[in-house]
């Protein structure tokens, strides 16, 4: 927990903003900046590169394994201390592909560097006297802002359900390791040990279930090139209307009919410059059948991986109906990372003009108003945000494939009969790097497990 | 009134006074050892035994250091067996049997022939505090029973179980801290008068038996080493004869009696609400929690050369002795068996280890130190080894010098004082191997190498254990030159070593000049564990200096968390309390999170800005 401050290992991390862009930036920090470097990079001047001593500009290309072309390059160095850290620094300056930059990142945690941590740039600045505190407790309040409820909502939006699983696994491996510990401690107790068969078998198991997890995930752990809003709200709340409308396309189906509605379509809304991608949702109402509640999965999934939800209500709802609306709202609320309520089929009441976001998907009415709120809801955080989770999601991905490697290693140790308190150096670690994902370590686990599982004492 | 004048007063004379009361004297304080009877220094109270796994590292840890424990169970222990032993080498943990009188006579004589050290029978009755000059309260000395007083600047309290302690047999209750002993009443009103806070805490005992009727010959023979291995560094061999302890164990039927009875054990009628240790659970606990088990080992200990009594190791208990004499007749070879003292749990005050600072001299006075098992934790050499760090911190400090306070990745002791005084202890605290993350380096062989040139240091390791140690450092740098140096069919000698099936004696034969070299045994043996733990050995050395750079940064102790607007609540509440010396101990409280560690990383580096917010 305590190696957010070790200024010695080189940090990685996302510069320019996440989301697809004319260019992206990665950077880089810490004494080992030129050594990652070194064979992934290959700069154009190769001498003047290697003679580096003043902060200088390079262009060349990144070769890697995983990429069969190479990808044009340029790097800002500074191989001193007089970047940003007052350590070697490097930019790397590539056009703005949401999945090269992450396949990127993902090369230089693979070349030794360590998914910066947020606002540890800053820190790193900080400490050197490169900033003054005024301007770290910037930096702090987000920290502050994000721990830990917005890291639950990283989780679950680039983890996606992988974190239960990694809680579930850590489980399991403080399970294991309380069974070689007893055997190690508790030597003088009649308690069966763990044999090395049941071990070996075991960890193998647990390498392979997470090597599946961490394949599983790849996936999740992208960071998404453009914002997603889903549309939401009861049965026949007009979300389809306002789906067509906004889209400018009639791509669902709509009608007076509740539940017309019986997937999540999706399609892209531009405004402008901007565009985001519309999801449109099956209407919150109770699961009656196989078909109904696949529908309420797939959206509740929806929500969950939704930047913003756009909670449609119509203007004319009757009391029964309102309070049902409330409660499918505050329940959908919990599940999404931002809510915003709009009134739909105004044109029903359009003298009810006080509300703010009153639109009429028919007429148009408030379509331009609901645009700039949700270009406001996006806005206020969202570049920081999205940036972070996209360094969350590699570190997730750097944490996990040090645990499969640490548990790999465990195998072939029990293989080759090396000591249970090798093996259990080796389950440590795997264990401390799912704690990075999913919650610190404490030994005082362990002890519990021990005592509640073998009659321990003379 | 009669007054006495002392540097430094330790009150008990159980295993962590006698370390505490040796250290000082020995490092020039003018020491008085204060008891309530003479004739129980350095008594085992419970199991008549040292060592065991994580234990037996800390006694040579102490020994290393230039404690006693070590060399007087050398002379004294009637069984020696090295534990783990089909494990690697982190995991062998020395363990003997004492004969427990003569244990306790030969620590007594020790403490006798120390120079500098007065032991003196006394009642003690209060503790005597002065305004310091800073603000704050100091020790001024210690009021005893019959209108004496010792003036001293220091006070080391190491009583043990005996605040206001209650003994349970059954339904019966009896003040006392030990079987046959009193109490202290007056300790712990005056520490609660000091503004301390008392906790209580639940412990037990078995039955002893008179060996004359067990019945040996049905009983399995458990014998010691061939080969016993002495704990001090300074011991060449262990020449007495062992004996053997047995084996037998509980049956369905006991069970049964015990659960029969339940009602009158007091952990289960509600006479004893405080918790007791996990780990050394009493007889009706076992058969409670573990409901499938249908038997569970006793092992029967003998507890002298010259006495016939013997301890049984895995009954401890408080039922009513009625039903310990049933229990006892219903087991195999017991059938015949007497009780000479009956089994009890004893309930006791503790005092929550996390007022201490790392020295376990208490935050709230000047020069007054706790050790053993007041800190809430169980064991003779935990006791010992806080006993030890708290008599060399007192002496140091009355000189003028830097506390004494050793890392988790430097010793046992260093991982044992840091849980305490960081996480605080919700139930008797036990020494594990577990609970070191560094637990390869922290091994029983190589104490002396971690830790000689410290206590050499500090003055505590004389010319004699200098000496040998510095010879076997030689040996050591001898034989690794000549291993990395030396090839053999094109290989070093030391990558041979480190293949599983080669030992020392192989690479012996395949150097002459190795061999010339005539490596003492125990050198060689050090080589070859280093060498054959190396990468492991590197990986922790490595994660070690890793953490230091980033956790040594101090924090001062007039550090005021409550002034950090970022903090959040829970994190300015805990750092309080604990006041961690740094950001590493700030980083091992529970519930202290990395972002909490930032913020007070930033105050830490620009402090001026505190005083402004």
């Amino acid at each position: 927990m305590t190696a957010m401050f070790s200024v010695d290992e080189t940090i990685v991390a996302l510069a320019s903003p996440a989301g697809a862009g004319p260019r992206g930036i990665v950077r880089l920090s810490g004494s080992a900046t030129r050594e990652i470097l070194s064979g992934f990079f290959q700069p154009a001047d190769e001498a003047r590169w290697n003679e580096a001593r003043i902060p200088q500009r390079y262009s060349g290309h990144l070769v890697w394994a995983e990429c069969r072309i190479p990808v044009s390059v340029d790097v800002q160095f500074w191989p001193g201390s007089r970047g940003y850290t007052r350590q070697p620094l490097a930019e790397l300056h590539l056009t703005g592909s949401p999945p090269l930059l992450e396949a990127v990142l993902v090369e230089l945690l693979r070349r030794g560097a360590r998914a910066a941590r947020p606002g540890e740039f800053t820190l790193r600045a900080f400490l050197s006297g490169q900033l003054d505190l005024m301007q770290a407790e910037a930096v702090l309040g987000v920290i502050d802002a994000r721990d830990p409820r917005e890291l639950q909502t990283a989780l679950r939006q680039l983890a996606g359900r992988v974190s239960s699983e990694l809680v579930a696994m850590r489980a399991d491996l403080i399970d294991l390791l309380a069974d070689l510990e007893a055997g190690l401690d508790f030597v003088e107790e009649d308690i069966e040990f763990v044999s090395r068969d049941n071990l070996r078998s075991r960890v193998a198991r647990m390498a392979e279930t997470l090597q599946t997890l961490r394949d599983r995930a790849a996936g999740h752990w992208q960071s998404r090139p453009i914002p997603r809003i889903v549309l939401a709200g009861l049965p026949n709340a007009g979300k389809s209307t306002l789906f067509n409308r906004l889209c400018g396309q009639s791509t669902a189906i709509t009608s007076p009919e509740p539940g017309t509605t019986r997937d999540v379509l999706s399609a892209e809304w531009c405004v402008g410059s901007r565009r985001y991608e519309l999801l449109d949702t099956a209407g919150e109402e109770d699961a009656r059948d196989v078909l109904t509640s696949r529908m309420q999965q797939l959206r509740d999934e929806a929500l969950v991986e939704a930047d913003l939800v756009v909670w449609c209500r119509p203007v004319d709802l009757g009391e029964e109906d309102d309070h049902r609306d409330e409660q499918a709202r505050v329940t959908a609320e919990a599940k999404a990372p931002r809510m915003l309520i709009v009134l739909t089929k105004g044109d029903l009441h359009p003298e009810s003009g006080s509300q703010p976001l009153i639109i009429s998907a028919e007429s148009g009415l408030g379509v331009d108003k609901l645009a700039r709120a949700v270009e406001q809801a996006l806005a206020s955080d969202a570049i920081s945000e999205r940036q972070w989770l996209g360094s969350t999601a590699a570190r997730c991905a750097g944490s996990l494939d040090r645990a499969i490697l640490a548990l790999r290693q465990a195998v072939t140790l029990a293989d080759s009969h090396g000591g249970e308190e090798l093996l259990a150096v080796e389950i440590r670690e795997a264990m401390d790097h799912l704690g990075e994902i999913v919650g610190a370590v404490y030994t005082d686990d362990l002890l519990d497990r021990i005592f509640s599982k073998f009659c321990i004492g003379k | 009134m009669t007054t006495y004048d002392y540097d430094i007063a330790v009150i008990g004379a159980g295993h962590a006074g006698c370390e505490a009361a040796l250290a000082a004297a020995r490092l020039g304080a003018r020491t008085v050892l204060l008891t309530m009877n003479c004739d129980t220094v350095g008594q085992m109270s419970c199991n008549p035994a040292i060592g065991g796994v994580a234990k037996g590292q800390i006694v040579r840890e102490i020994d290393a250091l230039g404690g006693e424990m070590g060399r007087v169970i050398d002379e004294t222990g009637i069984q020696f067996r090295m534990l783990n032993r089909s494990k690697g080498p982190a995991m062998h943990s020395p363990r003997a049997q004492a004969d427990k009188k003569a244990y306790q006579f030969l620590m007594k004589r020790r403490i006798e022939d120390q120079e500098n050290l007065t032991l003196r029978q006394e009642v003690v009755e209060g503790l005597l505090v002065e305004d310091g000059p800073s603000g704050g309260r100091r020790m001024a000395g210690v009021a005893v029973r019959g209108g004496a007083s010792y003036r001293c600047r220091a006070v080391i309290v190491t009583t043990g179980t005996f605040l206001q302690a209650i003994m349970h047999t059954g339904e019966a209750k009896t003040p006392g801290g030990r079987a046959g002993d009193g109490t202290t009443a007056g300790m712990s009103a005056c520490l609660k008068e000091l503004g301390f806070e008392l906790q209580r805490f639940k412990t037990g005992t078995p039955c002893r038996l008179n060996g004359r009727t067990i019945d040996f010959s049905v009983l399995d023979e458990q014998p010691g080493d061939d080969d016993p291995q002495p704990f001090s560094y300074l011991t060449e061999r262990i020449a007495q004869t062992q004996v053997s302890c047995w084996l037998t164990e509980t049956t369905e039927a006991v069970h049964e009696l015990i659960r029969a009875n339940l009602h009158r054990a007091p952990m289960y009628s509600g006479q004893i609400q405080s918790s007791g240790p996990r780990y050394c659970p009493s007889i009706e606990d076992k058969v409670v929690r573990f409901a499938d088990k249908s038997s569970h080992h006793i092992f029967l200990e003998p507890e002298g050369w010259t006495t016939r009594e013997v301890y049984c190791n895995g009954i401890s208990t408080s039922l009513p002795r009625d039903v310990q004499d049933t229990i006892i007749r219903s087991i195999r070879g017991l059938e015949r068996a007497e009780i000479m003292r009956y089994g009890y749990a004893v309930e006791y005050d503790y005092a929550p280890p996390t007022q201490l600072r790392a020295t376990l001299e208490t935050k709230l006075v000047d020069g007054l130190y706790f050790a053993g098992q007041i800190n809430g934790t169980t064991g003779y050499e935990e006791a010992a080894a806080q006993g030890l760090m708290a008599g060399i911190n007192a002496a140091v400090k009355l000189k003028g010098g830097k506390p004494f306070v050793l890392d988790r990745g430097q010793a046992y002791i260093g991982v044992l004082i840091d849980d305490l005084v960081t996480r605080g202890v919700d139930e008797p605290y036990r020494m594990f191997t577990s609970r070191a993350e560094y637990r390869l380096l922290l091994r029983q062989d190589n104490a002396d190498r971690r830790l000689t040139p410290l206590g050499r240091e500090i003055g505590l390791v004389d010319e004699q254990r200098w000496s040998q140690f510095v010879r076997h450092e030689a040996d050591i740098a001898a034989a690794t030159e000549r291993l990395t140096s030396t090839r053999h069919e094109g290989n070093t000698l030391e990558e041979w070593l480190r293949r599983p099936e080669v030992v020392w004696s192989h690479v012996v034969e395949m150097s002459n000049e190795l061999a010339s070299l005539a490596i003492a045994e125990r050198a060689a043996r050090q080589v070859e564990i280093e060498t054959k733990y190396a990468g492991y050995i590197r990986r922790q050395e490595l994660e070690i200096s890793r953490q230091e750079r980033v956790v040594g940064i101090p924090i001062p102790e007039t550090f005021n968390f409550l002034a950090i607007p970022q903090l959040r609540k829970e994190a300015k509440e805990k750092l309080t309390k604990v006041r961690p010396r740094d950001l590493g101990q700030a980083g091992r409280i529970s519930g202290i999170t990395p972002a909490d560690l930032t913020v007070l990383l930033l105050y830490l580096k620009e402090p001026d800005r505190l005083s402004s917010v």
